[in-house]
């Protein structure tokens, strides 16, 4: 096994709000490899974001947020850390692509001004050697005639344009971790393509551990090497792309997968989608969260709150109950699909 | 490809001719700026235009009307009123542009550190609240009269008046400003809240706060008028329109000329800045078109 870049431990992160506390990542562990793309993967509202932006502390702790655990980065715990040395780690040891490439540049800057801003900040370089650098990053990110393009401000490019110079913000520094916040999200399906290619080949070449947080399950069979799949602010699933997409073990995961319109083969006459909608904070069921949902719900589901197993070999943990029934036999579903929707 | 380089330096002009043409094309803002202008213009060459000195006394020539030798006549003390109001122009447009350059840089520092942290935002608004409670002609009256009359002093308390109010359009727009992914992916990136706060937040709020400055500009000139009128502005021998009002209120039988011209000037000039203001809005505001 490689070595760890990042551990998470048991990371919650609640939220102060006038209906009071919000717990929208409850009890999270996970952790990436140096050089390794994780996945992960969920509805809307499954605390991915949360989670992602926890790791980098970007919630304001006086007022709003709480959060707990731990996040181990390079053996360092971030939580412990002041607000001067997180600031270090933030764009420089970690890095971040949000997933609205269209708002996330500022518009009275040029692009370049921006893609120099990191280095001004963390390695101090001149600002010639910085502009220099800022060449050298669009051209690392495909983009053609830089010399050209950081002159540019954010209006006069493409989004899918935009969205690379994000990620050669978020790489100006040569992160150890790149966290991508759904960063295909806002962009055409050719445009996603490329990008994907490239963060892709961008971890090959720079061997940084990259955390991809999308809801497209394709985008994370063809990039992910392990997937951990959330469940309102739970892991329900993790384990390797393989594990994860031939023999999904949580219903959720199942559901999942099945949701994806298939291309080629036997098509269902409608679509498969998981009933119902993921429930709000404080609406949060007993027993097994996604219980409610679950075409596989069995009593004992919403009495006993699950713990994530492990099920056996290479790290493949599941929080359901009837894992091993799901496994072993096509289990038979205890109702249809949107026969009890809702919570 | 390299015409690419061109067809941008191209397309920037064209976006800058764009520009100017909207300015042209919108017909109040172009008066107003041309009044602005030429009261900017008479001012600054007062000494070379004024047929005499602001302070020179004909005592014979008392409460003349106006004549080809005196176009507005003259006053108590056989001054020229076209003089004086020359000069007077001078003392108004300094007075307004000092304090709205004072009132837009103090006006943005407040506003932007209240929007980005909580504790100081409830003590300064509830500090401009307190200001603004009271009304800030009285409120200048009060700070004149605390420290003494003096054209500098007549700037200091009308942008300590006029703070308030910029402070909050200032916040107003550094909040939504605050909300933009690009400030969170700024922060992201490591940078510290002073630099988010200058850098990025303050540029992106300059043009709610230019527009507002012009239209401090004016009401510092009311209300400078309106102090050096009672009293409390302008020390009396230096010409500002307030004081050759002052000083006319008691001959306005006899001399309307003294009323009726710094009047006309004071209006003229608050009328084109506001114009001004107005075009300036339409110009840099996108929404609002």
């Amino acid at each position: 096994m490689r070595e760890k870049i990042l551990e998470i431990e048991n990371l919650s992160t609640s939220f102060k709000t006038e209906r009071g506390i919000m717990k929208a990542v409850d009890g999270v562990s996970f952790h990436v490899e140096k050089g390794e793309i994780l996945g992960l993967v969920g509805e809307s509202g499954c605390g991915k974001s949360v989670t992602s932006q926890s790791i980098l502390r970007l919630y304001d702790e006086k007022y709003t947020a709480e959060y707990e655990g731990r996040i181990l980065f390079d053996g360092c715990d971030l939580l412990t850390l002041g607000e001067k040395e997180m600031r270090k780690i933030r764009g420089h040891e970690i890095s971040m692509i949000f997933q609205d490439a269209l708002s996330s540049l500022n518009p009275v800057f040029t692009v370049g001004n921006q893609i120099m801003e990191p280095l001004l900040i963390h390695q101090k370089l001149s600002k010639e050697e910085a502009r220099k650098k800022a060449v050298e990053l669009l051209t690392l990110v495909g983009i053609p005639m830089p010399e050209k393009r950081v002159e540019q401000y954010p209006h006069e490019l493409s989004g899918g344009m935009r969205q690379r110079v994000m990620i050669a913000i978020a790489l100006a520094c040569r992160p150890k971790l790149l966290i991508a916040d759904e960063p295909t999200t806002a962009l055409d399906v050719t445009v996603q393509a490329q990008i994907m290619d490239l963060i892709l080949s961008l971890n090959k070449k720079l061997s940084m551990g990259v955390i991809l947080i999308t809801h497209d399950l394709s985008v994370v069979a063809e990039t992910c090497s392990r997937v951990a799949v959330m469940y309102l602010g739970q892991i329900v699933e993790e384990g390797s792309v393989f594990e994860i997409f031939d023999s999904p073990s949580h219903p959720y995961t199942k559901g999942l997968i099945q949701s994806i319109p298939r291309m080629a083969g036997e098509r269902a006459r409608r679509l498969y989608m998981i009933p119902g909608t993921v429930p709000l904070l404080n609406q949060i069921p007993s027993g097994c969260r996604f219980a409610p949902r679950c075409p596989y719900v069995l009593s004992a589901c919403r009495k006993r709150t699950q713990e994530l197993l492990e099920t056996g070999a290479g790290g493949h943990r599941v929080r359901c109950m009837r894992f091993a029934e799901l496994e072993t036999k096509e289990a038979a579903p205890v109702r249809a699909a949107g026969e009890e929707c809702g919570v | 490809m390299t015409d690419l380089y061109a067809i941008r330096k191209k397309l920037l002009k064209e976006q800058r001719q764009l520009l100017v043409h909207k300015f042209f094309k919108n017909r109040l803002a172009v008066t107003g700026g041309t009044i602005t202008f030429v009261m900017l213009f008479l001012a600054l060459l007062a000494p070379v235009l004024a047929p005499q000195g602001p302070l020179d006394m004909i005592v014979t020539d008392r409460l003349l009307a106006p004549s080809a030798a005196h176009p507005f006549g003259t006053d108590t003390f056989g001054r020229d009123v076209f003089t004086r109001i020359l000069y007077g122009a001078r003392v108004s447009m300094a007075i307004g542009f000092f304090v709205g350059l004072i009132t837009m840089a103090a006006g943005m520092l407040l506003g932007l550190l209240a929007s980005y942290f909580k504790l100081l935002d409830e003590i300064l608004m509830r500090i401009c609240d307190g200001l603004n409670a009271i009304p800030s002609t009285l409120l200048a009256i009060a700070f004149m009269s605390a420290l003494g009359g003096s054209i500098t002093n007549v700037i200091v308390s009308l942008s300590i008046v006029s703070i308030p109010r910029m402070a909050r359009i200032a916040r107003s727009a550094a909040v939504v400003v605050k909300g933009q992914t690009y400030i969170e992916a700024v922060s992201a990136a490591g940078a510290s809240p002073l630099h988010i706060i200058f850098r990025h937040m303050a540029p992106n709020i300059l043009s709610p706060v230019i527009v507002q400055a012009s239209y401090v500009f004016a009401n510092a000139i009311i209300t400078e008028a309106a102090l050096s009128f009672l009293g409390v502005g302008v020390p009396v021998p230096q010409p500002s329109w307030g004081n050759i009002l002052y000083e006319g209120k008691d001959v306005i039988y006899n001399a309307w000329w003294m009323i009726v011209y710094p009047a006309v000037f004071t209006a003229l000039t608050v009328f084109g800045l506001n114009l001004f203001g107005d075009g300036l809005r339409d110009l840099l505001d996108p929404h609002t078109s």
